[in-house]
């Protein structure tokens, strides 16, 4: 890498993103990855021009993160970012104590990717910086693509971009969330080796999956949320009688704060609902009873009253004179304990659902589908992440297991309801023997 | 191109010879096998799972570290019925851990590197000192760790950092905190000395002036560069 300038740039992260570097540690922090495959094979020239000029329009993402003696801050890094070819597991760690800059830009084959630490930005706002940047290398490979509703490289950041949203909306006086007390079912299984990383991808025709669960009177995401708490319901009846088998089954889906609070942050600013599956007898749950009782937790946690509260807890705890005083090595310890007690925890799975891309009509000449990656969690096993695009939906399983009962139940789910399902995966980083 | 899994009833792609989701073989016809890569590959990269040797380092390094003293301590309390020699392994293990275990391990910084060797130079000096006399409460005549050891420590640090500023001097920033840690460390064996013995020797007042000169400097020549440093350290 190329030292290019001496940048004086800095910035406080945003409230969500304060507990990340607590709460990573020498192998896990919170990194996941945008992802477009092209129809074409990648050039790599082409892409590292795109790249150098992009990241001049989005200057937060060119980062390091370092440590103060109360918080964490961001510092514009003095390196030129680079493209790499992909060669490790998705989601590596970053290398936070060397300063190794808080995103990457890599391809392989067909696909270009990008991957984010969520201390500077969220699915949401990176697509857009993924977006802007397939844009150039567009423009750069000579084809004729409008803009439509992107960035645009050659436009100037602009000031609300770099704004910590959750402090605008924070309302000092305000209800506040209250912490919740429970620890999910978990999957478990035989864990893969320390740093395998387990990806299945599996693609749907969107029309038919949206005829599907507008069938069931629900919409995409909660008919995705009913299939998967029903898939994780069938597999609790049959493991072994043990704590963990009687822990509620609980579904935690971000939720971009976008839609409900209006901003135009390219850094991170999204919440989550944890959905819980309140089983009302002892008698078996039929799918559609599941489906029922998750579509009503669903809808009355996903309001914006609720996500106000959120923002509330999160922002005065910030806000709280006796955590603002303490050493940066006090705060690490209290966000590892509340981390643990109140993020993964909660939930027997995590998806993100990033909906339809947004792009204009021309990148369907050229991309075939979009991936998004979730990086292993701290202490749950699997995650689930959902991209639409030109009538395709990818649904992407991250796992540390070897087990792939989740994964091959929720497809066969599918598929039995007349969905057809086209497999891909990275086969545990193994060979393939073709 | 693409073959379905007899179990699962899914399209597997072709990159793969086994179904991702149930492990089963896929069947392929011999020239669907031989035909060239789609256009579109799906595959994703092999990873060199070579062994992670630092990861198994570490590993071992702790066990054995766990296991020494957790046989030192036995040996010593079943030889003597107490314990008054197994806890220099402890500290043993910590020198060695924030000395070279943390930078051996997690590439540390040299920058850091250095303020800690400094301080532990000291630490372990004292400590020395302390098992020679076998006492914590010595004489000022006795007492050369902290009255020309521990300044020496720390005067090499301050000096060695200010080398390496001068020598990487476009980004002398990088260099002003660490070494700012240094020059206020300078007022612990002061105010020791101070409380210890009501006087503080000549070369403590050396180590303390070198300190003190040194934030001048750096106030003065950094400037702004310097405050905002200062700023970005330690807002709240």
């Amino acid at each position: 890498m190329n030292r290019i300038k001496n940048t004086e740039d800095w910035f406080k992260l945003d409230n969500a993103s304060k507990i990340y570097p607590s709460t990573g540690n020498t192998r896990w922090n919170a990194v996941y990855r945008v992802c477009a495959v092209m129809k074409e094979r990648v050039d790599r020239e082409a892409l590292q021009q795109a790249l150098d000029v992009v990241i001049e329009r989005f200057p937060t993402y060119n980062v390091v993160l370092r440590k103060g003696f109360f918080w964490y801050f961001l510092q514009g890094a003095t390196i030129r970012p680079v493209v790499t070819r992909e060669k490790d597991y998705p989601c590596k760690k970053f290398d936070i104590m060397n300063r190794e800059p808080l995103f990457r830009v890599m391809y392989s084959g067909n696909r270009i990717m990008a991957e984010f630490s969520h201390c500077i930005s969220d699915g949401n706002a990176s697509t857009n910086f993924l977006n802007t940047l397939i844009l150039k290398y567009l423009h750069i490979l000579g084809k004729k693509v409008d803009r439509g509703t992107l960035l645009h490289y050659n436009d100037a950041p602009k000031e609300e971009e770099f704004e910590d949203s959750y402090s605008r909306y924070y309302d000092p006086k305000g209800e506040k969330t209250q912490f919740e007390n429970y620890g999910a079912y978990h999957l478990q299984g035989a864990k893969e080796l320390k740093g395998v990383v387990n990806v299945i991808h599996g693609e749907v025709a969107t029309d038919k999956l949206l005829a599907l669960s507008h069938s069931a009177g629900v919409s995409l995401n909660e008919y995705i949320l009913g299939v998967l708490a029903y898939v994780l319901y069938n597999k609790r009846k049959y493991d072994a009688v043990n704590k963990n088998s009687k822990r509620p089954i609980s579904v935690q889906y971000s939720v971009d704060l976008r839609h409900y609070f209006p901003s135009s942050t390219l850094r991170m600013f999204s919440g989550f609902v944890n959905t819980i599956l309140r089983e009302t007898s002892h008698k078996d749950m039929t799918f559609d009873e599941i489906l029922q009782a998750m579509v009503k937790e669903s809808r009355e946690r996903c309001t914006k009253e609720n996500f106000q509260k959120f923002i509330n807890s999160n922002f005065s705890f910030e806000r709280n004179w006796l955590i603002r005083i303490a050493p940066l090595f006090i705060k690490n310890l209290a966000m590892k304990i509340a981390y643990y007690n109140q993020a993964d925890r909660l939930s027997s799975l995590i998806i993100t659902n990033m909906g339809r891309m947004n792009v204009p009509a021309e990148f369907a000449d050229y991309i075939d589908r979009y991936e998004l990656i979730i990086g292993p969690q701290k202490y749950n096993n699997s995650t689930m992440t959902i991209c639409s695009f030109n009538n395709k939906t990818v649904f992407t399983f991250v796992k540390t297991i070897k087990s792939s009962y989740l994964e091959r139940e929720f497809f066969k789910f599918l598929q039995d309801h007349g969905v057809d399902v086209f497999t891909s995966g990275n086969n545990g980083g193994r060979k393939y023997d073709r | 191109m693409i073959d379905k899994c007899p179990k699962c009833n899914v399209k597997v792609d072709k990159n793969l010879t086994n179904c991702p989701l149930c492990g089963a073989y896929i069947e392929r016809e011999e020239e669907d096998i031989d035909s060239p890569i789609p256009k579109i590959n799906y595959a994703y990269p092999v990873v060199d799972k070579s062994v992670v040797w630092r990861e198994i380092a570490l590993r071992v390094v702790f066990y054995i570290c766990v296991i020494s003293i957790g046989i030192c301590f036995l040996v010593n309390f079943l030889a003597t019925e107490r314990i008054f020699w197994a806890y220099h392994i402890v500290f043993g293990w910590v020198v060695f851990w924030f000395t070279l275990g943390r930078s051996l391990f997690f590439h540390l910084d040299i920058r850091k590197q250095i303020c800690w060797y400094s301080i532990f130079a000291c630490i372990i000096c004292y400590y020395i000192q302390c098992m020679i006399y076998q006492t914590v409460h010595i004489t000022e005549a006795q007492n050369w760790a902290l009255v020309w050891a521990i300044p020496a420590f720390l005067l090499g640090g301050i000096a060695f950092l200010f080398v390496l500023m001068l020598i990487g001097y476009k980004d002398w920033v990088r260099f002003s905190m660490p070494l700012t840690s240094m020059c206020l460390v300078t007022a612990v064996p002061a105010i020791a000395s101070a409380a210890l013995y009501r006087h503080v020797h000549f070369m403590i007042y050396i180590c303390v002036g070198v300190g003190v000169i040194s934030l001048l400097l750096m106030m003065i020549i950094g400037k702004d560069k310097y405050f905002l440093e200062l700023k970005k350290k330690f807002f709240m």
